[in-house]
């Protein structure tokens, strides 16, 4: 996607773009083989580094700012982006475009292919690290739809300050024999109940996501694991359906499923540790990344990010009842 | 001036008598007309007030309608609102499948339906009878009927301008829908369709025709005009053998009436009131017959009634209007006969007495006529006596001129005889000839007199006799030289006196002898002509010719030497008269003049 006509001003972004390609595959090779690459080529590719890092930290926002749009990445999921043209992160964005002066453009993706369209990279993640998958255009300035801080994500993108509380729990429906556990305020004691509930009784992930049971050691625990093959957004519904016994589910799409199915399921307990979610910026946007925080802080600050939150998550302070309080 | 006072005295009964008769009749017209006037204001305001009751009716009716559709679209608008359909159309814009998420999201909307057609009743009848909520791509989500409308008409319930709520009929006017074009999230997202029970509208709202005393049907505007939808398709409240599309809508708040049959197929008069349905472009009409609103006796019935009597009344007064006349003419008329009559008797005993009068001047005038008719006969017998006197007197006159005539004639005979005893004395040629012509003069003076002495009139000879004679002796004194030569007259009726046809014998004597003796030389046969009659002028015009030789070229008459032509010349003014000789072939001499006596011709 081209954006726009390089002129002599834009030198040091074409620069940029010209030492992008071999630095990402040398930073990523890097990363894995990192032992017998020569020494000089080192030497270029840190010596390059520098100075894209210097030149983008100068361009990011200006260039998004020159080219008059601020394109959002995003991918229906939950109440962050709806799929109809409104969402928490899509409104979000809507007013970071408006703080920065410039408009407003969405920019619909999916999980495979959101940071790559982000960063030029299509990467996939392995354990916490991520691996190289190829070069993609790139699409958007910012991705924000309720994305998850993982380590893996961390390698690829740079997250803003965080948004959303997230976690993963185990959910079953109404009607089931497991029941929810009792806090006791040692979130290790109520990870170890919730696990100890499973056992038994099928359970239902998605792979590729924070929902996967391996990330949590769920495996070990029962063998009666599937995967889910369609959408995050089904998983609740499959649940519902009668597809398995027990399911993952993140706090957004619990929220969002007890919203509408309050009655037909119950939030058994975590199993995860807290996570946060935020928006992603490419690693060469960090002037983007510190305008956006410090748009964001002014929100927390004003309130309305809060009100934003509440239209789109009102269940969300029931379980998370300090997390904007100490955000703000 | 008696005659005058009774006229006058006349006159004024006359119209004492008339202007009672007057005063009464317009009394009564007026009293009438007011009667009728009232009548028909009362009359009239009774049937506003008629009017008016039906129209506030038909307006609640209205009302009700426009209060049942305002409920169907708050249904239909909070179906809309509702969270189970919104769930729907968010889960599918989550990217959603219909195995799962989306499936999952329908039964609450049936249930939402289901419940909406269970609560809402209407005098215990279902108000809906289906709902359905319909994808944009046309595919029936929801619906709570098991059959699937047919595909053909699938499309119509798909719009996305009815966000209204508007109660609309569809599939060809069968259906009664409220259909609601779902948006979500700013984008049409399919319909919610909600088809009412057509029942309701019909036996409840509009209420039943079984009376057969009034029909109330719904109509929706239409580009050729109102379009009634109801109560076609609503069998129940249809008004069999009633045709309502034949029925000119009246305006909104306008009544019209019309006839039309009533549930017996019997011929009516309807009275039509619309009213508007509020939020809707519908319209109730409604439709009572006149006779069971108004009565039999409607404004129209008293007015002719009232009006008949105005008119009996009327015709009243002016048959005694009439009668009143009649009879002062009559009065009057006798009156009139008897002043004739007395004045026929005076003229009766006037005429008497100059009867009397004319009687003894009739004896007088007796008298005097007998003593008249003696002096007449005398006078006669004078007249008679004169008369008698005076023809011997005439007769012995006549006799005396004819013998003059006679003896002139005797005496110029003998000159002639005498010219001719002394012509044969002489020996000159020129002697001779002189001589003969004199004696032919005189001899034509008398043959003239002669003439005379033997015409019946003594005064005027016949032309033509004369002539003739004259031309003859002509001829026959000539002798052998004359031989070859004929002579032709043509006279007219012409008598003349002595002292005219003197000149003309003589003219004739002078140019006949001239022609016989210079016209025909050398014993040339040929035609001397005498033509005498009388002209377009009133002249009489005398013309002598001859187709002789001619006379000499250049011949001036007025100066010529011959003593025959002179003589003519001479004798031609002598008449009055004038001589012409034109210059053609032969010889020719006009001559014209006026008679001197009227009875010549």
């Amino acid at each position: 996607m081209q954006r726009f006509v390089p002129t002599s001003n834009d030198l040091p972004y074409m620069l940029k773009k010209a030492m992008h390609k071999p630095h990402e595959e040398n930073s990523m090779k890097g990363l894995k083989k990192s032992a017998g690459i020569p020494a000089f080529r080192i030497a270029v590719a840190a010596a390059a580094m520098l100075l894209f890092m210097q030149v983008a930290a100068r361009a990011d926002l200006d260039e998004v700012k020159k080219a008059g749009v601020l394109r959002h990445l995003g991918v229906p999921y939950a109440n962050f982006v709806t799929g109809s043209g409104d969402g928490m992160d899509v409104e979000l964005m809507q007013r970071f475009a408006q703080y920065l002066g410039i408009r407003y453009e969405y920019i619909r993706t999916d999980w495979p292919d959101i940071f790559g369209d982000l960063t030029g990279k299509k990467v996939r993640p392995k354990g916490d690290d991520i691996e190289f998958v190829a070069d993609v255009p790139v699409k958007g300035d910012v991705a924000a739809n309720g994305i998850t801080v993982l380590p893996w994500r961390a390698k690829a993108v740079q997250f803003s300050a965080p948004m959303f509380p997230n976690q993963v729990w185990l959910v079953a429906r109404s009607d089931s024999p497991v029941n929810p556990i009792k806090p006791t305020g040692d979130l290790k004691k109520d990870i170890a109940a919730v696990k100890s509930l499973i056992r038994e009784h099928s359970l239902m992930g998605k792979a590729g996501t924070c929902l996967e049971p391996s990330l949590y050691g769920l495996q070990e625990i029962t063998d009666k694991i599937t995967l889910f093959p369609g959408s995050l957004n089904d998983i609740a519904p499959a649940l519902i359906k009668g597809e398995t016994e027990l399911t993952l589910l993140d706090v957004p799409d619990a929220l969002v499923a007890l919203q509408k199915w309050s009655s037909k399921i119950k939030i058994i307990g975590p199993v995860s540790q807290p996570q946060d979610m935020a928006a992603a910026f490419p690693k060469d946007a960090p002037k983007l990344l510190v305008e956006f925080n410090r748009f964001l802080e002014q929100a927390k600050k004003d309130g309305s990010f809060v009100t934003m939150v509440k239209k789109y998550y009102p269940y969300v302070f029931k379980y998370y009842p300090d997390f904007f309080e100490r955000s703000s | 001036m008696a005659r005058n006072i009774d006229v006058r005295k006349r006159t004024i009964r006359w119209y004492g008598g008339n202007l009672a008769v007057f005063a009464v009749g317009i009394a009564a017209v007026v009293y009438v007309c007011a009667l009728l006037a009232m009548n028909y204001r009362s009359d009239r305001q009774l049937r506003d007030t008629a009017i008016q009751k039906l129209r506030t009716e038909t307006d609640k009716l209205a009302e009700s309608v426009g209060y049942f559709f305002e409920e169907r679209k708050d249904d239909l608008i909070n179906l809309g609102m509702s969270r189970e359909v919104a769930v729907f159309f968010e889960n599918r814009a989550l990217g959603m499948s219909m195995k799962y998420g989306l499936s999952l999201s329908l039964p609450p909307i049936a249930e939402r339906f289901s419940g909406l057609m269970e609560r809402k009743k209407f005098a215990g009848e279902p108000v809906y009878i289906r709902i359905a909520l319909i994808d944009k791509s046309g595919e029936f989500l929801v619906d709570s009927a098991a059959e699937r409308p047919d595909p053909q008409l699938r499309p119509q319930y798909l719009d996305s301008s009815m966000r209204d709520g508007q109660i609309r009929f569809m599939s060809g006017d069968r259906e009664l829908v409220a259909p609601f074009s779902y948006y979500f999230k700013g984008s049409y997202a399919g319909q919610l369709v909600a088809w009412l029970n057509p029942g309701i509208l019909g036996a409840q709202l509009l209420g039943s025709t079984e009376k057969g005393k009034d029909v109330t049907w719904l109509t929706v505007p239409d580009a050729g005009g109102p379009k009634i939808i109801a109560p076609q398709h609503l069998a129940a409240t249809f008004h069999k053998g009633f045709d309502p599309s034949a029925i000119g809508m009246p305006g909104l708040g306008a009544t019209k009436l019309f006839t039309a049959p009533d549930a017996q197929g019997k011929n009516r008069d309807w009275l039509c009131i619309v009213a508007a349905v509020r939020g809707s472009n519908f319209r109730i009409v409604r439709a009572v017959q006149v006779e069971s609103t108004f009565g039999l006796f409607m404004s129209q019935w008293h007015l002719a009634g009232m009006a008949s009597l105005a008119v009996v009344i009327l015709c009243g007064v002016v048959f005694t209007f009439t009668l009143n006349l009649k009879s002062q003419l009559l009065q009057a008329r006798l009156e009139e006969s008897l002043r004739r009559e007395t004045e026929i008797q005076d003229k009766e005993r006037a005429l008497c007495e100059v009867n009397r009068e004319l009687t003894s001047e009739i004896a007088i005038g007796e008298v005097l006529s007998t003593e008249l008719k003696n002096s007449h006969m005398q006078l006669e017998q004078r007249v008679d006596e004169r008369t008698a006197e005076l023809q011997n007197s005439l007769q012995e006159k006549n006799v005396l001129l004819r013998e003059v005539h006679h003896r002139v004639k005797n005496n110029l005979q003998v000159i002639s005889s005498l010219l001719n005893l002394q012509s044969l004395q002489t020996k000159d040629d020129e002697a001779i000839a002189v001589l003969k012509k004199t004696k032919d003069r005189v001899y034509s003076m008398a043959m003239l007199h002669e003439a005379l002495c033997i015409s019946d009139n003594l005064a005027r000879i016949k032309l033509s006799d004369y002539i003739e004679r004259l031309s003859s002796h002509l001829i026959n004194s000539m002798g052998s030289s004359a031989s070859n030569i004929e002579i032709k007259s043509r006279v007219s009726e012409i008598h003349l006196q002595i002292e005219q046809a003197m000149p003309c014998g003589l003219i004739i004597n002078e140019l006949i002898t001239n022609a016989i003796k210079h016209a025909f030389p050398e014993g040339r046969s040929g035609r001397i002509m005498i033509a005498v009659g009388v002209q377009a002028d009133g002249r009489i015009g005398m013309t002598i010719s001859d187709d002789g030789v001619g006379l000499p070229p250049n011949l001036n008459i007025q100066t010529v030497s011959s003593l025959g032509l002179k003589l003519v010349s001479m004798l031609t003014k002598q008449l009055g008269g004038e001589l012409v000789v034109p210059q053609n072939s032969g010889t020719e001499f006009q001559i014209a003049f006026c008679a001197a006596d009227q009875h010549a011709l």
